[in-house]
């Protein structure tokens, strides 16, 4: 037709094809969106879905495209088997010896020939090896977006596994910072539609990732276009009789459009000529089908039985299949040879009833036939007896169990049509086996599907038994593996009628082995379902079951142990209430790991040290420092037990949960060791990033920048401004090459409100201001920080009363006041009246400053616990009133204000400021001397503490000068301070030390001899000895222990 | 959306009472408790718990499927 390269879209899809593009462009700059076609069989989704991947192939998109079907839901992952394997082949072109560090060996389970096994994935749940194996195929996506943009294509997402829906749940979560666009179809007539579509759904709507469009049917004038270039005529010289006919009968559906032309092409009444192409002879016993299905009916009539034979065949075998199959399939029903069966499918392509596929079906890789339409092939399947369809499943099973017994995940497919077919027994066999596949491959729920149909069958053949195993075996080993799925997918109420079946089945014929392991999962199951009682009754069961069997016992005394801790061993939520019997946990746990010992089962002593040493740890009250140092020392030992049997996952755990063991008996008062703590906390994050990697997926690096961002707001609220100024810039950096928005925009927040905290106000707003312009773009990723528009505003509204911006700056507070009162929340209403309040006081509107406040503290009394904003209007008032020279005022709000305070119930070091300083001076006014010093040293304090942390001097000289600061040091001054603390002109390198002597001073006052400096500091004993004359004479210090202590007075150490 | 607190992983950080004052509070032991989580909307929530250096908080849907972390 037109001359051009780009594709045309199909007809009447004008729409969706503009969508499509806007979707791809999107993808092209980094910002990858969900588009999801909906709409009846036969609406022409498949066709936009062809039409995409050749418009993206255009624009040189990586595209992959996978489809899930109706007979074979359970597969997981199907529709992203092939897209792994390219990936994988892809980004390891360069051969084999990167593949070890780039491919996570949890995809073995995908590919098993590409990946290796690893015991760093096999050793975790199910449901954990899940998480990761959707991790590891986001970051092979990730990594394959980085080079170019990638389209995936999904067919009919109705008939989606669990685990695809999963991925594409994720997906779509971090599809905004990658080039990656996905577009799905599926039916909405479908009632079956799975949970997850509909989650996924859902998820699209609330978080705006993508979109759904419901394909509607064509018009007249749209079906005029079809038929034009169907049978390649100009418009106007398609008969209005034929358009009309047309339209009217397929009610504008393409396919039926389609199936039509064909009907009319083959019933004689379009005709084509040489010199006139085709032409409409209506006249004559033309037949009109009603229906879809009675014009595809009309046509497959038309064939001849040869043909229909093979077709039928093929309809079994599934939505595609190789012409082998069909001959071998025929063979076994039928009398057709090779040659008739090859002519007659060959017919069939002819007439576009089959079309070549790329790949015949899931398990082969060959390229096959397969149905153009799928309405076609459920017509040939509605046209079979019940009986013949019985047959020739049969056959087909027969045939495919001979072509490829290896082949892998094949058992799927040999139990689908065994089931349908004759053959009962190898049924059984094969649904067998298809769910021990599918559990192998994380299909959880596919696993228990099949298990289900086979404990199902296994009713329907009584005959059934083998050599090693009698039917009840069989039974009870499927329902025990059921129990144990279903315990990892905490479906409780589905374990509790399985358990219960097992008991009845078990009560005749009860092994001792049966009964033990079925008393243990009856004690886990108490303990999942927190029923305390039929726990220990259990435990004690299996822990009389388990005689002298030391490893039984071990495992029964651990049962034991769980219901007495309320929770299973391992597992990383929170130890229990007082409610839980913690001594008889450490006795009976103790004596499992003395077995365990006794009997070298390394990995068990290390599970039982970790649990243990949580377990002396205890949850509440007194401890005694025996305790801590044997939970530490346990711990510790669990650690390198766990490193000893090279389990990683369980190393990490005992750290972290060493770590916090350490850190908070240290961390009584921690402003007074901010940097240990900071960093105890940085170590915390990184050892979360190893365990994310671990259960989740290489390559984490967002929650590294949540990381900084999260020891930037811990900086920022405690006084360490220059290191929080470092964390979020490094954040920023980290989202600006990322293209993450989200974390952009808090980043930005932060650095705002840092520069106005150390008083500059310049930068401040522009961070601020880079903040709104990044919400106002409206990315999709930032679509769901809506709420965080409060923050921007009031950092906004902040920098612009610190840069004398008045006008502005009560609008942005105004701003923020309407956005929260439209919101409707009391907790932000509050918050944003206090926020105001402080920024009109701040540029002296003091009658408007009181009513925001006062209208703030009266919404907070509603509410529970909104100190922060209750402190806030209060120093607020409190400084009106001051003003006003109300100081008895004054004083009620800021006693109210520091009275919070010293109950620790803020940790804003700066509002603590704000609200001692108006303290103090409140009580200077009011003429109490004592008491306003002692206020005033309080915020004095804080100050000299904040200050003597910053290193940079620019930075130093601009917190020193800011308001709050300036009023403190003023405050101190007039009231004649004595204080101890650093005067702010030395602070930095108190008595003009050079930042050598500083180090050196360090060290002796932490009781270091010079021999060990200088080993420290790679310098000679002299020259420690020459620093020391130096610093003593600076200070004027006599020996080493003045010289320490008047370290500790400057805050050196 | 739910939220939950890992007290065993609670290290008194006080981000989220920062972030969320009225949704979290320091209890006596020093830990974060809840208060009122319907106080605040979906996206603080969001933010506090990703700002939880030892991420302790822990979102769920509904219907029970953990969000974050």
């Amino acid at each position: 037709m037109t001359g051009t390269t780009v594709a045309a879209p199909p007809p009447g899809r004008l729409r969706e094809a503009a969508e499509i593009s806007s979707v791809l462009e999107s993808a092209r700059s980094g910002k990858g969106r969900v588009l999801l076609l909906a709409g009846e069989p036969g609406i022409g989704k498949s066709h936009l879905l062809d039409y995409a991947a050749r418009l993206a192939e255009e624009e040189r998109f990586l595209i992959a495209r996978g489809a899930c079907f109706e007979d074979t839901t359970r597969s997981a992952l199907l529709p992203f088997t092939d897209l792994t394997r390219d990936l994988i082949q892809t980004t390891t072109d360069s051969g084999t010896r990167e593949r070890d560090a780039t491919v996570d060996p949890v995809l073995h389970v995908l590919v098993p020939d590409l990946v290796a096994v690893s015991t760093d994935t096999t050793r975790l749940s199910g449901p954990e090896q899940r998480e990761r194996l959707i991790d590891a195929i986001m970051s092979q996506l990730r990594r394959a977006a980085m080079s170019s943009p990638v389209l995936i294509l999904v067919d009919d997402l109705h008939w989606a596994d669990e685990t695809s829906m999963l991925l594409l749940r994720r997906l779509s979560r971090s599809l905004r910072s990658m080039a990656i666009a996905v577009i799905g179809t599926f039916r909405d007539t479908e009632a079956m539609a799975g949970r997850g579509l509909v989650r996924f759904v859902q998820d699209m709507r609330r978080e705006r990732s993508g979109s759904v469009i419901t394909l509607r049917r064509l018009s007249s004038s749209e079906t005029r276009l079809v038929l034009s270039q169907s049978l390649g005529l100009e418009q106007d010289r398609l008969s209005d009789d034929l358009v009309d006919l047309v339209s009217t009968r397929s009610e504008g559906v393409p396919l039926f459009i389609d199936e039509w032309i064909g009907h009319l092409k083959e019933d004689g009444h379009l005709r084509f000529g040489p010199a006139s192409g085709w032409t409409f002879e209506p006249a004559g016993g033309l037949s009109t089908p009603s229906g879809v299905r009675d014009v595809i009916d009309e046509r497959l009539s038309r064939l001849p039985p040869t043909t229909i034979q093979p077709l039928e065949i093929l309809a079994i075998l599934g939505p595609a299949a190789t012409v082998e199959a069909v001959q071998r399939a025929i063979h076994r029903v039928g009398s057709l040879d090779e040659e008739s069966v090859e002519a007659a499918l060959r017919d069939a392509v002819s007439r576009r009833i089959l079309v070549e596929e790329r790949r015949s079906s899931s398990h082969s890789r060959e390229p096959g036939l397969g149905f153009s339409h799928e309405q076609i092939r459920q017509s040939i399947l509605n046209g079979m007896s019940a009986e013949k369809r019985r047959r020739f499943h049969q056959a087909v099973a027969e045939t495919l169990e001979a072509l490829h017994a290896d082949a892998p995940d094949v058992s799927e497919v040999l139990a689908f049509h065994f089931s349908r077919g004759l053959d009962r027994h190898k049924a059984f066999q094969y649904t067998r086996r298809a769910a021990e596949d599918a559990r192998r491959r994380l299909a959880l729920e596919g696993a228990i599907g099949h298990y289900t149909a086979a404990l199902e069958l296994l009713e329907d053949v009584p005959e059934f038994a083998s050599e090693s195993e009698t039917r009840d075996d069989i039974r009870i080993s499927m329902l025990f593996a059921m129990e144990s799925i279903h315990a990892e997918l905490s479906n409780h109420d589905v374990r509790g009628r399985i358990l219960r079946q097992l008991r009845e089945l078990l009560g005749s014929s009860l092994s001792e082995d049966r009964a033990f392991d079925l008393a243990l999962r009856e004690v886990r199951f108490a303990v999942d379902i927190r029923n305390r009682d039929t726990g220990r009754e259990q435990a004690l069961v299996a822990l009389r079951l388990a005689g002298n069997d030391p490893l039984r016992r071990i495992d029964a005394l651990i049962a034991l142990g769980e219901t007495l801790i309320g929770r299973r061993i391992g597992d990383p939520s929170p130890l229990l209430d007082h409610a839980n019997d913690l001594g008889g946990a450490e006795r009976v746990l103790t004596e499992a790991l003395d077995l365990a010992r006794s009997v070298d089962a390394p990995e068990l002593v290390a599970a039982l040290q970790q649990e243990l040493g949580v377990v002396v740890w205890g949850s509440d009250g007194p401890r005694d420092n025996a305790r801590e140092r044997r939970s530490r020392s346990l711990l510790s030992d669990a650690v390198s037990s766990f490193r000893a049997v090279g389990d990683r996952k369980g190393e990490v755990t005992a750290l972290i949960a060493l770590a916090y063991r350490r850190e908070i008996a240290d961390s009584s008062d921690r402003v007074d060791h901010l940097d240990s703590y900071v960093s105890f906390l940085e170590e915390i994050r990184r050892l979360r990033a190893v365990e994310h990697r671990l259960t989740r997926s290489i390559e984490r690096p967002r929650s590294e920048a949540l990381a900084l961002l999260s020891i930037h707001l811990y900086c920022r609220t405690n006084g360490w401004y220059e290191l929080a100024i470092d964390r979020a810039a490094r954040a920023l950096e980290w989202a600006a090459g990322a293209r993450d928005d989200r974390v952009a925009v808090i980043a930005r927040v932060g650095l705002s409100e840092t520069h106005w905290l150390v008083g500059r106000g310049v930068r401040a707003l522009s961070d601020a201001e880079a903040a709104l312009s990044i919400l106002d773009q409206g990315s999709p990723g930032v679509a769901v920080l809506d709420g965080f528009r409060d923050s921007v505003l009031e950092a906004l509204a902040n920098a612009q009363a610190d840069v004398g911006i008045v006008d502005r700056a009560i609008e942005s507070a105004g701003e923020r006041v309407e956005r929260a009162r439209h919101g409707g929340h009391a907790a932000s209403i509050a918050a944003s009246l206090a926020g105001q309040a402080e920024v009109l006081s701040r540029v002296g509107s003091d009658e408007a400053a009181l009513d925001a406040a006062r209208e703030a503290l009266r919404q907070s009394s509603r509410l529970v616990g909104s100190i922060t904003t209750d402190i806030r209007s209060e120093v607020v008032l409190a400084r009106v009133a001051l003003k006003r020279g109300d100081s008895r005022q004054a004083i009620g709000y800021s006693t109210a204000a520091t009275a919070k305070i010293s109950q620790r119930q803020t940790p804003l070091v700066w509002l603590r400021t704000a609200a001692y300083l108006v303290h103090g001076m409140s009580l200077e006014a009011a003429g109490h001397a004592s008491d306003a010093r002692e206020a005033t040293d309080v915020a004095h304090r804080l100050v000299s503490r904040i200050a003597r942390r910053i290193t940079d001097s620019e930075l130093r000289q601009s917190f020193l000068g800011s308001d709050l600061t300036m009023e403190v040091s003023s405050a101190a001054e007039r009231m004649k301070l004595d204080t101890v603390y650093v005067p702010v002109e030395h602070v930095g390198r108190p008595g003009g030390l050079t930042s050598r002597e500083v180090e050196v001073l360090r060290l002796v006052a932490s009781g270091m001899p010079n021999r060990e400096i200088a080993d420290r500091l790679f310098i000679s004993q002299k020259t420690v000895a020459r620093h020391l004359t130096n610093i003593f004479n600076k200070i004027d210090a006599q020996s080493r222990t003045q010289a320490a202590a008047w370290a500790y007075r400057h805050g050196i150490v | 959306m739910r939220v939950r607190i890992d007290r065993e992983k609670c290290v008194s950080a006080e981000n989220c009472v920062v972030t969320a004052p009225t949704v979290f509070y320091l209890g006596e032991d020093g830990k974060a408790r809840l208060l009122a989580p319907d106080s605040v909307g979906a996206d603080t929530l969001w933010i506090a718990a990703e700002m939880c250096p030892t991420e302790a908080i822990i979102l769920e849907s509904d219907d029970g499927e953990q969000l974050y972390p």
